[in-house]
This record gives C-alpha cells, structure tokens and sequence, in this order.
C-alpha cells in the first residue's frame, strides 16, 4: 500500500556551543544545501518541506520556522512544522515519510535548527513545559526529570554510577571520530565520576551539551530514490508512542508501565520492526543511533529496543556489548551525549544512521551495516520516535 | 493514493471565554467527534494535534494537551501549523496506508494569552520587529495594498462583516457576537489602517477535532465525506518581496486541492466554500486566490454574497468575524464542511451541496481541504 520511501541525502552543520556566524536560519540553510547537494538535487526538485523546530522559545522568536521558510527553499511550496520536544527530528522525518509514502509528493526534505545555548539558560525555558500552579515552582526542568527515572532504573535492576559512566566513556571514545560531533574528547570512568554533579546521579559528563547546528535529510519515492542516490537508506520500518506526561502515573499498582523502564519506545520500536520484518533485533540491528541525553537513558533505551532483557542494559555495556564493530554498534557518532542541537538532535541521530547504511560515514562507518535504527524522545520522557533504516526497500 | 474518509467531526461552542480548562475543551471535541463518527478510542491509530506553545502558555503544550485528544498510548505528533494542517497530516497517515483511523485535533484558548503581543515576537528581531510587525499590521498593510488596487472598497469590505456576523449569529456552535449592519460596521474605529476593529475577528475559545477513516463502517457510512483534494503551501516572509494584494500561497494550496480532486471551474463545481476571512480585506483576497471570481470582481461577489446571491455559498458559519477567531480555524472550517455535505448543519445549512471546501491559515500559511459527500 505504501511506496517505498529512502534518504538520498543528509546534511549536517558541525555542533558547537555557539555559532555567532550564523543566524538560526543560516544554519538551517547550510543543512538544505549539503544534503541536497549529496543528493544531488536543488531547492527546484524539492516537493515539500518539513521543518523540525523543537521549543521556540529557545530561539526567542515565535513561529520561528516562518523566518526560516524562504531560506530552506520553501516559499510558494507545501511546507509545515513539526514540534514534539526532543523527539521533534524524529516526528519530522516520520511526517516528511508520510508525505511521500502517501504518494502525495515525491521528494520532501526535513530541515531544522538550533541554537541551544543563545538562551543564557536552557533550563529555565525546559523549565515552562511544566505546569505552572504545580510544577514550574518546584523548578522540575529536562535534567532533573531524567535523573528520577535514572534513580528508579538504579533501585530497581541495581544499575551504578560507574554503569552509567561506562556509557559517556564509549560514546566519547565514538565521537573522536565523528567531525561534526560537539564534544570529541575521550574521556575516563573515573573522570566521568569525579565531575561536578548536576542532579543526583548524574554528573556533568554524564549529561548532554547545549549544542547549536542544523541538520537535514532528503526523502525520496522508491523509483526516484533509486536514480538519485547509489545507495540509499531505505525506511524500512517506523513508529511512534506517546505515553503519560504524569511521571507520578508510571509508578503503583495502576500504572501501565513503569518509570524505569520505556515501555513506549518498546512499542514505538515494536511497530517500526514489524513493518520491517525485524523479529529478532540484537542479531539483526547493526547501529542503533539511540537520542540519550543522558547516560541513564540510553540504557533504558537498549533495554526497550529488545537488545538486552530489561535491567542488563548495564551490565551489557560493562561487557562491551554496544561498543563499534558489535551488532548492535551503538551511537557510532557519539550520540547525543555529544552533541544536543534539541530541535534537531533526533533527525541527527536518523542522519548519522543512514550515513551507516549509505557507506558515506567517513572515519566513524562501520563494515556491512545491513540495518540501523535511529530514535528520539520528547517531553516528559513521552514522545518516543524509532525509526529502521536499511540497505533493501523491502523490511 | 488511499481513499480516505471524515467520518466525525466536533467543536466546542466558541465563545469569547470559556471558563473550562484547555483539555476539558480538547476532550469535549474529541469525545464529540468519535462519537460522531461511531468509533471508540481503541480503534483509533493515529492522533495529530495542531497547536501553538505560545498561545498555550507552555513551552511544548502538547506534553498535558495531546492526552485530551485520545493520545494515550497512541502513535501521535503535533504541528505548530493551524488547525486544518492536522487534518492534512491525519490524511497523509491514513493515505500512506500504515495507518487506518487518526484523529485529527486542534485549539486555542486566545482569552488567557496576549495574543498580539506573541504575534509581534514572531517578526524577525533584527529588522522587523523593533518596526512593531504583528499579525495585525500585516493584514492592515495587504489590506492597505489591495485597496490600492481597488479603491477604498469600503461597501464591500461592510458587507463581508455584515454577512459573517449574521450568519455567525444564526450558528449555534458561534461566538455570542450580535449581528452588526454595514453601516455600523463602517461607524467602527479604525485600529490599523486601513482596517476598522470591525473588520478584524475577535478572539474566542474553543477545540475542534476530525476523524478519518480509510473505511467509513457503521453508522460513519452514510454520513461519511469523502476528502477530494487537499493542498498547502506558505508565501514568502519577505514582505517587501510579497505580491501583497494577493495571497499567492493560497492560489498555489487551491491549484493543488482543484488537481486532486479534478475541479477545474471552481465557480461551477464547489457549493460552499468555509475560508479564513482573517479580516474584510483577507476574505476579498481569498475569492481571488480560490478563483470563485476574476481578480476585480471581489468586491461585488461580496456584495452579492451578503444579498444571499451566489454559488459557492460563502462561510454560512460566520467564519472568523462570525464565530471568533481561533487557532483551530481551518479545522473548524472543515467540521462545517463535512456537516455541510452531509445535510447536517442544521439552521445554516445550505440546500445541495456536494462538495465543499475549507480553508485554514496562519501568517503566510494556506491551507485547501475538498471534502463531497457521499450520499
């Protein structure tokens, strides 16, 4: 029923802390144009556009994907945006994907920007996703609610510190290898352990930058992808879940899932495997570019993607289960512990993960990557994206 | 291409405040759509939400919101793109197959925010908004443009508010606004000129939602709308670059909508038409855009249309001026689309009509849906 649908291109900026060079639309600009330019395509062969722009505020501009329009191409074409918090890049991707599997365009790009740290505080922006009779006050923001579901992971399987850091150690390690990466200095368990703590249990080096970049990706319908691109990420497979916004909610005897755990990616994941044909996803995934901002959730993650029983997402990663050349590689780029452009960071990790499967991942590709998988996550760990890419149409 | 169904629509009444919280208005809508369309939340598999975190008040809204619209658990995303464009997302998911039902969502509660004041934060900081742009002064400078063109118009312009704010009183869902005569409405203060307070809608509250369906069953099937043809697109920012008496991104989402659905006379073959009339001056630009007339005629179809003289009937609801304005605008376009070829709009309905269409937008953003009926 559906046409087959590939990326044929992928641009990204290098993510730095700041980029006083360019304005956010410039930014967004230079992702069109790599990406297309890898296609070799122009702004003329693009259909429609899907701008992925997470809280504008960031930004300071409302609609601010309205002043980014004309510089991506879009003026006097099909053109909408798509704001899901941190999954944002994920659901972009996902409605420039439906947009052409629904045979309502051919070629369709997904572009966005950020520019994280033009706030002098992100935190206090994350901090207004809140309630604001019950929860701003309590200055609940993003860190301070993945820390809780870290705690929780730690009491109940047991999970550590030194797991956690064990994570930043590899995707650090990764990242040396990836130029467009934010941060790209390897670094020790020990010296993830002794930086400053941001939020019990989480330390600095275990948590993610403040990034500003943009990335984009060029979609195309089967038959033209084909006469596009030598090899293209074909999506095999995609999904999305949403759970509750009540942290409190995952918790007791009602609740549908637990706050330790991320049941909704397990879905979000389950229906972009079955479109797939994935049935067994620790033998046939080669890269997982898994959006884990913080070490603690990417362990979570391996767990919900079925890499690993739920609880031995540490102990997998103590043994080295996840490091380059294993199946799965994950975070080959370095992930978003190094380098968080949040209105983009989940169409990164997409980006990054059909670079996997196009070959064209320069010093980071691995060898024979069949299948990768990229995710993203939004909200009050709420939105989750997952989405399967691989070197055939057909799952 | 998958065929694909509005099987229900819903709308809270729209008022200028509505004392009830944001998702007991979302939920209402939503309720009030399944039910329509004989669907229960389980059989849904899709929810797209539109909604702005600015008007909302909080930073990524759809985090308490999309939960009011049947959410939970489900595969959903949210636009920030106005009301209809959850509608075109609903219908790409649907057409491409992987999805079966989704709900369509969209909202706003304009009394609680400083609506203006967001829409000054939207012009660009480095040169248009220490100018003070707002939402408003762009539709006073398109306005001011096409007058130009036109003469001052101001008959017309009176007769588009005169005929919304009529119409919008005899629709029971619209906002508590009294009618208003041309007269008045030309005794109106200017606010921006050339635009009197009049001819810009008020504000109100409200939630609309869509079902869509690529199999209308039950008791959906008689009453189903099929959707015929869609499209969207945005105009350029540059204002100084813009052809501003005319909204070309809405030519271009009409051309889009007319191909799909095999229209090629609009005049002849739409019957009602629900269009954003975002002021008196907007509505005029969009008969042109939507082709119901040639480019001078504007001003006498609207005069025609408050005489009740034409085909396409023109927002029978009240529109904008009629009911409010609201983020969700389009979307409720298209619930009185669909009642429209249904048969079901009660005291405004328009005698046969077979096919109508809705049209949403924002700033520069224009969006088309062709619904017909299928009885």
């Amino acid at each position: 029923m559906s046409r087959p649908v590939a990326i044929v291109g992928v641009g990204q900026t290098p993510f730095r802390t700041h980029r006083p060079d360019r304005t956010l639309r410039e930014l967004a600009q230079e992702s069109a144009r790599a990406a297309l330019d890898m296609a070799g395509l122009t702004f003329d062969d693009v259909d429609g556009i899907v701008f992925s722009l997470a809280p504008e505020a960031l930004a300071g501009i409302h609609a601010a994907e309205r002043w980014c329009a004309d510089a991506v191409g879009a003026s006097g074409k099909p053109f909408l945006r798509v704001h899901t918090g941190g999954a944002t890049g994920g659901s972009a991707a996902q409605a420039g994907y439906f947009q052409v599997a629904s045979g309502m365009h051919d070629v369709v790009l997904v572009v966005g920007a950020d520019k994280v740290a033009e706030t002098p505080d992100a935190q206090r922006i994350l901090n207004k996703i809140w309630d604001p009779v019950f929860e701003m006050d309590i200055a609940l923001n993003a860190i301070n609610m993945c820390a809780f579901q870290a705690v929780r992971h730690m009491a109940r399987y047991g999970t550590t510190a030194e797991q956690l850091a064990k994570v930043a150690v590899r995707s650090r390690r990764n990242a040396t290898r990836n130029p467009h990466a934010h941060i790209r200095t390897p670094v020790s368990v020990d010296e993830v352990l002794d930086s400053r703590l941001v939020c019990w249990p989480l330390k600095l080096f275990d948590c993610c930058p403040r990034s500003s970049g943009g990335c984009a990706v060029v979609l195309a319908a089967g038959d033209r992808a084909e006469d596009i691109a030598q090899r293209p990420a074909w999506i095999q497979g995609v999904g999305g879940c949403t759970n509750t916004y009540f942290m409190g909610d995952k918790m007791g005897a009602a609740a549908d899932s637990d706050h330790a755990d991320w049941d909704e990616l397990a879905r979000a994941a389950e229906r972009a495997y079955r479109m797939a044909g994935v049935t067994r996803p620790a033998e046939e995934v080669s890269v997982a570019e898994i959006y884990a901002p913080f070490t603690s959730t990417e362990i979570a993650a391996v767990e919900a993607l079925g890499f690993v029983p739920k609880g031995e997402g540490g102990p997998a990663n103590d043994d080295g289960l996840f490091d380059v050349g294993n199946t799965p590689s994950v975070n080959p780029s370095g992930g978003t512990l190094c380098a968080n452009p949040i209105a983009v960071t989940a169409l990164v990790r997409i980006a990054d993960a059909a670079l996997q499967v196009m070959g064209m991942a320069g010093e980071a590709q691995l060898p024979n990557v069949e299948r990768a998988v990229a995710t993203g996550i939004g909200g009050s760990l709420q939105f989750h994206t997952c989405m399967v890419l691989g070197r055939d149409p057909a799952g | 291409m998958r065929e694909v169904f509005v099987t229900g629509v819903g709308q809270t009444a729209w008022v200028p405040h509505d004392e009830r919280s944001l998702q007991e208005l979302i939920f209402e809508a939503t309720s009030a759509a399944l039910l329509d369309a004989g669907t229960s939340i389980s059989e849904v598999d899709s929810v797209v939400t539109a909604a702005s975190d600015e008007l909302d008040g909080r930073s990524i809204t759809s985090m308490l919101t999309c939960y009011a619209a049947g959410a939970h658990l489900k595969d959903e995303m949210r636009l920030t793109d106005e009301g209809l464009y959850a509608a075109i997302m609903g219908w790409l998911r649907v057409a491409s197959g992987e999805f079966d039902c989704s709900v369509a969502a969209s909202w706003s509660k304009t009394s609680e925010v400083p609506e203006t004041l967001i829409g000054s934060l939207a012009a660009d900081p480095f040169y248009s908004r220490p100018l003070g742009m707002n939402d408003e002064v762009v539709l006073a400078l398109r306005a001011g443009r096409y007058l130009a063109e036109h003469g001052p118009c101001e008959q017309a312009r009176a007769a588009v508010v005169a005929k919304n704010r009529l119409a919008g009183a005899r629709n029971p869902a619209a906002s508590s606004q009294r009618p208003l005569t041309q007269a008045e409405a030309l005794r109106s203060p200017c606010v921006c000129w050339p635009l009197r307070r009049a001819e810009i809608p008020a504000p109100c509250d409200g939630a609309a939602a869509v079902v869509l369906s690529a199999t209308p069953s039950g008791s959906a099937q008689a009453s189903a709308a099929r959707v015929a043809g869609l499209g969207w697109a945005v105009g350029t920012g540059l204002y100084g670059e813009a052809q501003l008496n005319r909204l070309e991104a809405l030519e271009l989402a009409a051309r889009d909508a007319y191909r799909m659905a095999g229209v090629s006379d609009p005049q002849k073959e739409i019957d009602l038409v629900e269009l954003h009339d975002a002021s008196s001056v907007h509505e005029l630009m969009a008969y042109e855009a939507l082709g119901l007339c040639r480019p001078e005629e504007g001003p006498r179809l609207a005069l025609a249309a408050l005489a009740n003289h034409v085909r396409p009937a023109i927002n029978p609801s009240g529109g904008s001026l009629g009911s409010g304005s609201t983020f969700a605008g389009g979307l409720r376009a298209l619930c009185e689309s669909v009642l429209q070829v249904r048969g079901a709009a009660g005291e405004h309905q328009v005698p046969g009509v077979r096919r109508a269409l809705a049209h949403g937008s924002a700033a520069e953003s224009h969006a088309v849906v062709l619904v017909e009926g299928t009885l």
